[in-house]
């Protein structure tokens, strides 16, 4: 299938102008993107997640680099958090980025990830599907791993870069359980600090494993099989980048050999589905609660607790349940 | 929701040493609620690139050092031929006062002294933000020739 071309703009504002548009839930940019899902599914999503300060917006700029100079067109998706406070956000990502301005091939895009009721994770979602129907081989999107919804979103990824730097330890401990077990390859970035080399092996329990040629040194298995490597990278000296984008190729390519690939997509596209269908569903429910009248006597029934929520919602679910078997049954007479 | 997230662009001169002034009103802007991408240019093609692919809603522009006029008068046309036109330009940073009528001549919408508080910016994209257009600015340059 080949990518969806805008006509009426130029590429960059076609696509940044629909962002936004999904970005505010503007029924304009679901009429839009629905155009778009034929030319979905060819890129190769890269999640790119680890403590904040690990090096991760360098580390996306010299990637965007090594794939540039491989002739992949990349798109970039950069999160960073909201104040809860204020609501307001510094997006500083795009800053570490630069310097792509002038070439057409290259996409950056910041978002703040507005609280966790914000709906952050299907944007994104949406966001790589754009990129991915205009054309863009290789999308890294960069999340702070620390919040679910940034694990809600490195899941989204084909393959997960996990960045630590020398001392992770306590960083580590900052953050969520189980962070380790999302890296499909483990980037030990600052290779160029004091104690990279302690801080590799102190993550190895396998031996050494072969990829293509070369032996990389080795984390553990995951429980796809896969045996997930540790690689030592200088963001900022451009080193170690061509065994990063190798290894995040050869994983791709081991998704594909073993069916993986099909899996994760049809995984993706199904809590999609879901997440959209509930938060249609709780949407319109909402706005028939606010104006029927025999919902409102239920809803003030609840509140005085004359009916409990629980049977409340049993029988709004029964009622549905009859409403559905009457439409089937007319439809069959 | 969209009114509630203004998405500004704080764009600073890579080579402009005084980074404080800059980051001063990209934290202030924040504090006051709004999603503040903050970005260091080398040439005018760096902004309007960061302004289309971001798509804010403004862009606070600071400069400390001279050019200020050349790049106001090189950006606006920029933005234009991108095809962006709905922006709110603010500048600041530190621009001789004898200079803001220029600026506005050529498409600024509004040019701010250094060292006010913070909330005089905050408000005035509050009160201005998706209001004005460069369309319109690009007349009163015209009209200035
Ligand atoms: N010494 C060293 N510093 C680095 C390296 N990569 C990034 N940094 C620095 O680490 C800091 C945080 O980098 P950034 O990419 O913003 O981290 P992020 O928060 O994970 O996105 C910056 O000051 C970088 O200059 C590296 O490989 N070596
Ligand atoms: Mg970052």
């Amino acid at each position: 299938m080949k990518p969806f071309v805008a006509t009426t703009e130029h590429p960059d504002r076609a696509i940044s102008r629909l962002i936004s548009l999904l970005e505010r839930g503007q029924q304009e940019g679901v009429q839009r993107i629905k155009k778009l899902y034929p030319h979905c599914g060819r890129a190769h999503v890269i999640g790119i997640t680890g403590p904040p300060g690990s090096g991760k917006s360098c580390l996306v700029s010299a990637l965007i680099g090594a794939f540039r100079a491989r002739g992949k067109s990349v798109g970039v998706l950069a999160v960073d958090p909201s104040s809860p406070f204020t609501g307001g956000a510094i997006l500083g990502d795009r800053d570490r980025m630069g310097a792509f301005a002038a070439d057409p091939e290259v996409f950056i895009r910041s978002f703040a990830t507005r609280g966790s009721s914000g709906g952050l994770a299907a944007v994104v979602n949406d966001a790589v599907d754009v990129l991915d129907a205009f054309g863009k081989e290789v999308i890294l999107v960069e999340t702070v791993g620390v919040g679910q919804i940034e694990l809600d979103i490195a899941q989204l990824a084909h393959t997960v870069l996990l960045v630590l730097v020398p001392g992770y330890g306590d960083s580590l401990q900052a953050m969520k359980a189980g962070i380790m077990e999302i890296g499909d390859v483990l980037v030990m970035n600052k290779a160029d600090q004091p104690g990279a080399d302690r801080a590799v092996n102190d993550l190895c329990f396998q031996h050494p494993l072969k990829f293509g040629a070369t032996e990389y040194k080795c984390s553990r298995y995951n429980a796809q099989h896969w045996g997930v490597p540790v690689v030592k990278t200088c963001a900022l000296k451009n080193t170690g980048l061509d065994d990063l984008v190798f290894l995040a190729s050869e994983h791709y390519a081991f998704l594909q050999r073993q069916d993986l690939l099909s899996e994760k997509n049809r995984q993706r596209r199904k809590k999609q589905f879901l997440d959209i269908l509930s938060h249609s569903i709780r949407n319109s429910f909402l706005t028939v609660l606010k104006t029927d009248p025999d919902l409102q006597r239920w809803t003030s029934k609840i509140e005085t607790l004359d009916i409990d929520p629980y049977t409340a919602a049993e029988k709004v679910i029964q009622f549905i349940q009859f409403a559905r078997e009457a439409a089937v049954n007319t439809k069959h007479s | 929701m969209s009114e509630q997230h203004i998405k500004v662009l704080v764009a600073k001169k890579k080579i402009d040493v005084h980074g404080r002034g800059s980051k001063l009103i990209a934290q202030e802007l924040r504090d006051a609620g709004m999603e503040v991408v903050y970005f260091r240019f080398g040439t005018v093609d760096d902004i309007v690139n960061a302004v289309v692919q971001e798509d804010v809603d403004v862009l606070a522009l600071s400069i400390f050092t001279s050019g200020h006029l050349a790049i106001t008068q090189k950006l606006i046309p920029a933005l234009k031929a991108r095809g962006v036109d709905d922006l709110l330009l603010v500048m600041g940073g530190c621009i001789p006062e004898v200079d803001f009528d220029a600026l506005r001549g050529l498409g600024a919408h509004e040019v701010f002294l250094p060292g006010l508080p913070g909330e005089v910016v905050a408000d005035y994209i509050k009160q201005n933000v998706g209001k004005r257009s460069l369309a319109e600015t690009g007349k009163l340059a015209a009209a200035a020739q």
